[in-house]
């Protein structure tokens, strides 16, 4: 069965460009995806839950409606079932004190989104570590 | 031999009444003692010479006995009269001495007319002080005369006041005989008679210059201070002041007219007590005021307070108050003095530049936040359009004929373009928003981080980059690295064929450190120097050097961030000095 990715991002087409650069990379993952913050804690909880099987790595954006990214990240870390879940912040955020605060949240990785596709491509290659095993 | 040549004429017996008129020119002319010898020797020799026997001094005869007693009866008789006379005579002359020293050592000028106000006489102390030298000179002068150029009316006046038995007095201005115009004070009486008639006129004339002077003195001292005051006044009331005081025992608090004006009461209508002025401050004022007053007293010391006032009218009414505590002999607070300056249209003033600036500060504030936001989120959409760009080149670049490929590389170039572009803007709005307070930075360290940031530039360029030791300044560390990063960057990029040569020192300026940073490059027109560090502002044509026009401005904004200055100098054989302060870091 191949690994699960969560991405928790309303930008659609973030959604697209993952998929196609684990496609290039190639990676075989299977990525779901939840529109904002909202729909990433019910998936979550339904995968904690047992009625949806576990994924096996969360890229979680910070700027969202309704539920955002830190909170998602602050509510994520008190589920013991994620507790071995990595997350890696994926933002367009430069300002250093994400970055900080993320990193002191619980967040496993900071990443700014890639600018172009080939970086895309090379920043699925990256999660590869987080995939194996 | 002298009884026998009078004997003829007098008889025996009376030969020796030649003695009396011996004893009455002594009683007459000499005093007791005298007198009372002379009587004795007269008996004595009267015995010796005419009494039988003769030249002895004894008398047997009985009629002779009487005789001789009847002489000295006689004698004594005359002598006492003598004597009485010459006392009463004594006295009338010493009463007349005295009266003429008495007048003569007065300093006032007392002349003596007759009834047609002629001058009859003058003491001497009148005299000196009317400088007469020959008084027969002016004897028999009409008196009046010598007021018809300055007081004639009053002089004729007193003078009928006198014949009317009544005291005549006048003040006037008259010349000594020298010339010297003195100010009298004249009292003009009647002198009468032993029958009650008026036989002369008494002028006593008291010289009162001095007092005269002094009055005058005092006068035009009285009129400067009336003229001070009232320029003092018209000073105060152009500059919307007024002053007070405040008498503190007896609670009366005295305030200038324009102080009523300034407050906008009708004059007169301040109550005149310190609750009445309290009345007049406003509520968020009144602990200003009262603990100012409070601290002036305990501690002695002038206040100086601004404080807001309630007009009758409404409108809005700031004063500047300064005051100070006298105290009295005993010590305690007596009275308070201070002045009170309307100083409304300064408030307002200040108060509109203060809106304006937090206006201006806001909108500034505003606009970054807008131009922080409008590039954040741009950033999204151009990765997506350069993404999906690369996608459709990857995917169906085989496909496209030339003329698209050249399309698409446009629209790929002007994409990356803008790429750089938001990304610029991100980093220029983020300046002094890393929430990190200033401190000491070594600028050693800084230059080296911006050199190991522009390793692939300086290799390419085989730029050579010098430095003196630089010294410790007050900053913010990543800014200064960004700020040597841009200067660098821009030298090495603006160099037309030869490799780069960069000097980058620093120099000592009081407090703060000069630093410049040298390039050889195609150096700057001064006519561009007030474009050179806007926003977007690009001297030149982007394919000929690259660049997003934003660098020198990020320069700037971190420059003055750190309270510095930026500015460049063109170097004299070609090139450019940048130059800006930063703050020593000392100890």
């Amino acid at each position: 069965m191949r690994p699960i990715v969560l991405m928790v991002d309303d930008n659609l087409g973030d959604h697209q460009l993952l998929t196609l650069a684990f496609d290039e990379a190639g990676i075989a993952v299977e990525v779901r995806f939840a529109t904002d913050g909202y729909e990433g804690q019910k998936l979550l909880r339904a995968m904690t839950d047992g009625r949806e099987p576990l994924c096996r790595l969360v890229l979680l954006d910070l700027n969202m409606p309704r539920i955002n990214g830190r909170e998602l990240l602050g509510w994520a870390r008190t589920l013991p079932a994620l507790r071995d879940v990595p997350i890696v912040v994926l933002t367009s955020s430069q300002i250093r004190k994400d970055r900080d605060d993320c990193l002191a949240g619980g967040a496993t990785a900071f990443q700014i989104k890639p600018f172009d596709f080939n970086e895309y491509v090379t920043f699925a290659r990256s999660l590869s570590t987080f995939l194996a095993g | 031999m002298a009884r026998e040549a009078l004997g003829p004429v007098l008889g025996a017996r009376a030969a020796f009444i030649i003695y009396f008129p011996v004893i009455l020119g002594v009683a007459w002319y000499c005093s007791i003692i005298p007198t009372v010898l002379s009587i004795g020797l007269s008996t004595l020799l009267s015995i010796y010479y005419f009494v039988a026997p003769r030249h002895s001094f004894v008398i047997p005869d009985p009629g002779d006995q009487i005789q001789a007693a009847l002489f000295l009866v006689v004698s004594v008789g005359i002598a006492a009269g003598a004597q009485a006379a010459r006392v009463s005579r004594r006295r009338a002359q010493y009463a007349e001495e005295l009266a003429k020293r008495v007048t003569d050592s007065s300093g006032d000028c007392i002349k003596v007319l007759d009834l047609h106000g002629r001058l009859l006489s003058m003491n001497e102390g009148g005299k000196r002080i009317m400088d007469v030298c020959d008084f027969e000179a002016i004897r028999g002068a009409t008196w009046i005369d010598f007021w018809k150029a300055t007081a004639p009316a009053e002089a004729r006046t007193a003078i009928e006041t006198a014949l009317a038995r009544g005291t005549g007095r006048f003040q006037g201005l008259c010349d000594t005989m020298a010339g010297v115009p003195k100010w009298w004070d004249v009292v003009v009486t009647p002198i009468l008679g032993q029958d009650g008639k008026i036989e002369q006129i008494l002028s006593v004339s008291r010289d009162i210059s001095a007092l005269k002077a002094s009055e005058k003195v005092r006068e035009d001292h009285l009129r400067e201070i009336a003229a001070h005051r009232e320029r003092l006044e018209l000073a105060l009331t152009a500059s919307r002041m007024g002053y007070w005081t405040w008498d503190m025992r007896s609670g009366a608090l005295t305030w200038s007219d324009n102080l009523e004006e300034i407050h906008g009461l009708p004059k007169g209508s301040f109550p005149g007590t310190i609750d009445g002025f309290n009345s007049l401050i406003h509520p968020d004022s009144q602990s200003i005021v009262r603990e100012a007053i409070q601290q002036a007293i305990e501690t002695d010391q002038p206040y100086d307070i601004e404080f807001k006032c309630v007009r009758p009218d409404g409108r809005a009414l700031w004063m500047r108050g300064v005051g100070r505590v006298f105290q009295g002999s005993d010590g305690k607070p007596e009275r308070m003095v201070g002045v009170g300056l309307d100083i409304t249209d300064r408030k307002i003033g200040e108060e509109s530049l203060r809106v304006y600036a937090d206006d201006l500060k806001r909108s500034n504030a505003e606009l970054e936040q807008f131009a922080y936001i409008a590039a954040h989120d741009l950033q999204e959409p151009v990765r997506m359009i350069i993404s999906y760009l690369q996608l459709i080149e990857r995917n169906s670049g085989s496909l496209l004929d030339a003329k698209s490929k050249g399309y698409m590389d446009s629209v790929t170039t002007s994409a990356i373009r803008m790429r750089q572009m938001v990304t610029a803007i991100l980093e220029y709005s983020c300046i002094g928003k890393e929430g990190v307070q200033p401190s000491r930075v070594s600028t050693n360290t800084a230059l080296q981080a911006a050199l190991s940031n522009l390793n692939g530039q300086i290799s390419a360029s085989q730029a050579s980059i010098e430095s003196s030791e630089l010294p410790n300044v007050l900053g913010i560390e990543s800014q200064i690295v960004r700020l040597f990063q841009n200067l660098i960057s821009n030298a090495i990029k603006f160099q037309p064929a030869e490799p780069p040569r960069i000097k980058i020192a620093a120099a000592r300026d009081g407090d703060i450190w000069d630093f410049s940073v040298e390039d050889n490059g195609i150096g700057i027109d001064p006519q561009h120097g007030r474009k050179l560090f806007g926003i977007f502002q690009r001297l030149h044509p982007k394919d000929q050097y690259p660049g997003t026009g934003i660098g020198l401005s990020a320069c700037k904004k971190i420059v003055e961030q750190h309270h510095g200055r930026i500015w460049f100098e063109p170097r004299e054989h070609g090139g450019t000095t940048f130059r800006f302060t930063l703050s020593a870091a000392d100890g």
